[in-house]
């Protein structure tokens, strides 16, 4: 409980203390990540057409999310004519329980599922398990989570803070197979393990990339081919679409698909793109388009950029708070830079107060935004507000705090005061070592989560004036 | 002569996305190709016996060319008469080319999805595709009201262990785009 209301906070300082103590998180991450930028750089510097993508993309955005309401009545049009079912729903348990009632229909017990940050916001798994129906999901990253209990931890890459070896360990608890650190052997015993299940499935749920609202398709991009064999093998096909995912004509996609492939995984183009329309005889599709907050969040002139994202991961990758604490670290559906941005505007600030803080604010995050999406902007006024509308009196502890900026401020801006508190500390230091053995600051733990870094015995100026 | 450079163009970019390209010039020549590159990517003859279904979206002419030249390679086959969950390889029609994309457009009107889906191996063929620049030129001239599209730019792949990348998550791990050029 908080201060502010009766919903629970995400708890990021608690969950950020765990995953900081976690070694084997650090290096997974450190790994996944590093690797990720690699890729994309790579496939940035080879593209020729990259950056007017990125240009026409943005601009069909945002003339996308100014007609958001016009689009979903097209796009409703269009379904119609396509013989596809469309609901829309501005709410998360009503879309569940059409889902559900769809696949009660279709007389399912099970579904496949392929990757949608979508349903993980709407919570569907856990909705539909409790209404005795197990949804199974089926890209390689999002079944290793589903299998350990847990949510995904990126954007694009689920399972990144998992090693082989946990990967290794998970599958013969879980499958029953035998134990195999060996990344091939791994993946092969998740595709036969899948593969029964999609030969004998009854419907299939996917997300959606890019919903056309001229031609009521939409557009499902990825490089493993479960989101094929979720729209095309069983009979039914459910996908859940996000209303900030329209846009208005199939020749406004392709400049989509180049951003998207570069961006997120580094590639010329994705292995599999589906555009899918009407469905074949005797199979039946449903459209679930969930428009909870978005035309609010549309309507802001500021927040409405938000929208833009293409949910690439990119920001996630190059955020140094993210690097460190993973997408579990913030506690919300969205980790890293995205997630910061939409925590208050999903929930509200007094769930996301602590999520809102979980950024340095350093704009590697802006620079990398395939839709150059201004994050620290954003960030910065989710700070304002939650500081001037939702943040109760300040406390004694934060007074105290904000003093002590201050002269730290007023201490570093002057000269003289800069050498004469750098050259008493450094006396201070060399006393408190020389009395107790090691350097410490009194107090320290009280005001700040920082770790404790003694000044050093040279300023840089000082170490290369010397030189 | 620009279609020329537009196909040498996929090839690169076909290539480089991890497919194998074999531009023909008849039904001789691309049964030939198909029947050579089975024989490779399975391993027919050598130490297995491969199945492999030709779908009903191929000339028929080219159906018996693939056969009696998979039989003179010495290739051990089964011809599958549908395809199933044991099947190797599938063979089947795609319709149009994407050059810079390094992608090829299978329209559900021209081949059931899942026979460029199912199996671990997977040959696309077309005699004289139609090929365009880039995925705008492909999606301009498709008007969108295809009932479905899928455009594949290279085998079936994941990196979600250790970012490790691994070729045949649940598609094909090997593909290739055979087609007849006039």
């Amino acid at each position: 409980m908080t201060r502010h209301g009766t919903t629970e906070a995400f708890d990021v300082r608690e969950n950020s203390r765990l995953a900081l103590a976690d070694g084997g998180l650090r290096r997974n991450l450190d790994n996944a990540t590093a690797t990720a930028l690699l890729k994309r750089s790579a496939a940035v510097a080879e593209s020729a057409t990259f950056e007017a993508s990125r240009d026409a993309a943005i601009a069909t955005r945002e003339f996308s999310i100014l007609r958001l309401r016009e689009l979903l009545d097209r796009f409703r049009e269009s379904c119609a004519r396509n013989g596809v079912t469309l609901d829309v729903f501005d709410d998360y348990e009503k879309a569940n329980r059409r889902v559900l009632e769809i696949l009660r229909s279709a007389g399912a017990d099970f579904a496949v599922k392929s990757k949608s940050m979508l349903t993980e916001e709407t919570g569907l798994n856990a909705f539909l398990e409790s209404n005795g129906v197990e949804p199974i999901e089926t890209d390689l990253g999002e079944f290793i989570v589903q299998l350990a209990g847990e949510a995904p931890s990126h954007i694009t890459a689920p399972a990144l803070h998992k090693s082989r070896f946990d990967v290794a360990r998970l599958f013969a608890e879980k499958l029953g197979t035998p134990y195999s650190e060996d990344v091939a052997e791994l993946t092969a015993r998740a595709r036969a393990h899948l593969r029964e299940k999609f030969l004998a499935a009854k419907a299939g749920i996917t997300g959606a990339n890019f919903a056309i609202a001229g031609t009521g398709q939409i557009a499902v991009v990825e490089n493993e081919g479960n989101a094929r064999m979720c729209a095309t093998l069983p009979r039914t096909h459910i996908a859940v679409i996000g209303a900030e995912k329209l846009i208005p004509a199939l020749s406004d996609l392709p400049p989509f698909l180049d951003v998207l492939s570069k961006s997120a995984t580094g590639q010329r183009m994705n292995s599999y793109t589906s555009i899918l329309g009407t469905p074949r005889e005797g199979h039946s599709r449903h459209f679930i388009v969930v428009t909870k907050k978005r035309f609010e969040i549309a309507a802001d002139p500021l927040f409405g950029e938000i929208l833009k994202c293409v949910r690439c991961g990119a920001c996630q990758n190059v955020c140094p708070v993210f690097r460190r604490i993973s997408g579990h670290g913030y506690g919300f559906t969205y980790g890293g830079p995205i997630g910061v941005m939409l925590a208050p505007l999903l929930t509200d600030y007094t769930r996301a107060e602590h999520i809102v803080d979980a950024s340095t604010l350093c704009g590697f995050c802006r620079s990398i935004c395939p839709m150059k999406i201004d994050i620290p902007r954003v960030i910065i006024e989710h700070r304002r507000r939650l500081c001037e509308e939702y943040r109760g009196p300040v406390s004694i502890e934060r007074r105290v705090k904000r003093l002590f900026s201050f002269g730290f401020a007023v201490a570093m801006a002057v000269p003289f005061l800069k050498k004469f508190f750098t050259r008493a500390a450094r006396i201070y230091f060399a006393a408190t070592k020389a009395v107790f053995g090691r350097e410490f600051a009194p107090f320290w733990d009280v005001f700040s989560r920082r770790h404790f870094v003694p000044v050093p015995r040279k300023t840089f100026f000082e170490r290369l004036g010397r030189k | 002569m620009k279609d020329r450079a537009l196909v040498e163009i996929f090839a690169k970019s076909f290539s480089s996305n991890g497919g194998d390209f074999f531009p023909c010039s008849g039904y001789d020549d691309s049964a030939r190709a198909i029947a050579g590159y089975i024989t490779a990517a399975t391993g027919a003859g050598a130490s297995a016996s491969a199945r492999i279904f030709i779908s009903g979206s191929l000339p028929a002419a080219l159906k018996d060319l693939i056969e009696a030249a998979l039989k003179k390679s010495g290739a051990e086959f089964v011809l599958d008469g549908a395809l199933g969950g044991a099947t190797d390889v599938c063979v089947t029609a795609f319709d149009s080319m994407m050059a810079a994309d390094g992608a090829v457009a299978v329209s559900a009107a021209t081949a059931p999805p899942e026979e460029s889906l199912l199996p671990p191996v997977s040959v696309l063929f077309a005699d004289s595709p139609e090929t365009f620049g880039n995925i705008a030129g492909f999606l301009g001239r498709a008007g969108g009201h295809e009932r479905q599209i899928t455009l594949i730019a290279g085998p079936s792949k994941t990196a979600d262990i250790e970012k490790q990348l691994i070729n045949g998550m649940h598609g094909p791990g090997k593909v290739a785009v055979v087609a007849i050029f006039k």
